[in-house]
C-alpha cells in the first residue's frame, strides 16, 4: 500500500517535471506582427482583406484601432461572425484589443483589417504596405504579401 | 465452441461490409435528390444551365465579388482541391453564384474569378431570378447596410457559406459548411468520379 501512494508521488513528480515552463516574465517589449498577408482581389476601387497575427509583448494590454495604406481609399477593422452558419461581417470601429502578454489572431471567416475602395487590383504574388495604428503602441508599417492561403 | 464462435464473427463482419455504403461528409441529402435548376449568364456573358454539366461533379457555392475572406477563402480551396485531383480536374467543375447582382456583373466576376482560377464558372442572375434558385438550395443571402459614421464599406451581405455538392448524374448529394477539410471534400469527389466513368 505504502510503496503504491510512493510511485504515485513519483508518477506526479515526474509530470510536474514535464510541464511546459511558464511564459517567459520579460519578453521584448511591445507589439511584433507575423504571418502578415492580403488576399488577391481583382477589382480595382473593391475590397481585400487582410490578416496576420499580433502579439503584444508588453506589460499592458494595447488595441488594434485602425491604419492605412497606399493599396486602398480607407482601411479599417472588421470582424466575420458565424451565426448559425450565415456569416456576417461587421465594422468594428473601436478595434481589438491585444492583451499583455497575449495574441491578437487575425484570420480568414473571422477578425480582419478590411481595405475599401483598393486603388489597384491585388493580385498574387504582390506586396503590400500597411501603416497600422495601435492605441499605446502608435503607427506601424508592414510589408505583406498577396497570397491565397495563409500556409503557402 | 471456438468454432461456432469464429463462424459467427466472419458472418456478422461480412453483413457489416454489405450493409456500408460509401459515406459522405458534410450534411449528405438522404437520399440523393435531383439538384435544383441553376441558370443565368456565365462570365461571357453566355447562357449557363447546371444541366450541362451532367457527367461531371460540381461544386455549387453562392457569393459575391465584395466578399473579402470567406469567399476568397472557398474559392482559392476549390482551386487547392482541383489541382490536388491532377488529371480528374477536367471533370471537377466549381461554379460560382452571384448572390449580390447590385454590385456584381459578369464582366466582374470574369475579372474575379480569373484571380483564382479561369476555370470555374460565374453565374449572374437579376434578383428576381436569383431568389428562387436561392430559396432551393436554402441559401440565405441579406444585405445589411452599415452606419455610415462606422465605415466605408456602404453595405455587405450576410449570406450562408455552403459548397454544394452535385454528382454526374445531377443529384445534390451533400453539402459542406465553411472551410470544411479539403480532403474530405476531395474523397466525396473522387468517389461519384469513379463512380460513373
Ligand atoms: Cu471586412
Amino acid at each position: 500500500m505504502k510503496a503504491w501512494i510512493i510511485v504515485a508521488l513519483a508518477l506526479l513528480l515526474a509530470a510536474a517535471g514535464c510541464a511546459p515552463l511558464p511564459a517567459a516574465t520579460s519578453p521584448a517589449a511591445g507589439i511584433t506582427i507575423e504571418g502578415a498577408f492580403a488576399r488577391p482581389s481583382p477589382t480595382e476601387g473593391g475590397t481585400g482583406g487582410m490578416f496576420m497575427t499580433i502579439a503584444n509583448g508588453a506589460g499592458v494590454a494595447d488595441r488594434l484601432t485602425g491604419g492605412s495604406s497606399p493599396a486602398a481609399q480607407t482601411v479599417e477593422i472588421h470582424e466575420t461572425i458565424d451565426d448559425n452558419g450565415v456569416m456576417k461581417m461587421r465594422p468594428v470601429p473601436g478595434g481589438f484589443e491585444i492583451p499583455a502578454g497575449g495574441k491578437l489572431e487575425l484570420k480568414p471567416g473571422g477578425k480582419h483589417v478590411m481595405l475599401i475602395g483598393l486603388t489597384a487590383p491585388l493580385a498574387e504574388g504582390q506586396e503590400i504596405e500597411i501603416t497600422l495604428n495601435f492605441e499605446k503602441a502608435g503607427p506601424i508599417t508592414i510589408k505583406a504579401p498577396v497570397k491565397m492561403m495563409a500556409m503557402q | 465452441m471456438k468454432i461456432k464462435m469464429l463462424f459467427l464473427l466472419v458472418l456478422i463482419t461480412l453483413a457489416l461490409g454489405a450493409c456500408a455504403g460509401y459515406q459522405f461528409h458534410g450534411i449528405p441529402y438522404e437520399p440523393p435528390q435531383a439538384a435544383p435548376p441553376i441558370t443565368g449568364l456565365d462570365q461571357n456573358g453566355a447562357p449557363f444551365s447546371l444541366d450541362a454539366l451532367q457527367g461531371n461533379v460540381a461544386l455549387v457555392f453562392f457569393g459575391y465579388s465584395s466578399c473579402p475572406d470567406i469567399c476568397p477563402t472557398t474559392l482559392a480551396e476549390m482551386r487547392q482541391l482541383r489541382s490536388q485531383i491532377k488529371d480528374k480536374a477536367d471533370r471537377v467543375k466549381v461554379v460560382y453564384v452571384t448572390v449580390d447582382p447590385e454590385r456584381d456583373t459578369p464582366e466582374r466576376l470574369k475579372e474575379y474569378l480569373a484571380a483564382f482560377d479561369p476555370t470555374f464558372t460565374g453565374v449572374f442572375n437579376n434578383s428576381i431570378d436569383l431568389e428562387p434558385i436561392k430559396q432551393a438550395y436554402g441559401v440565405v443571402a441579406e444585405k445589411v447596410y452599415y452606419d455610415a459614421k462606422d465605415t466605408a464599406a456602404g453595405y455587405s451581405v450576410d449570406h450562408t457559406a455552403r459548397t454544394y455538392l452535385i454528382g454526374p448524374r445531377g443529384r445534390l448529394v451533400t453539402s459542406y459548411p465553411y472551410q470544411s477539410p479539403i480532403e474530405n471534400i476531395q474523397k466525396d469527389v473522387e468517389y461519384l468520379l469513379s463512380e460513373v466513368k
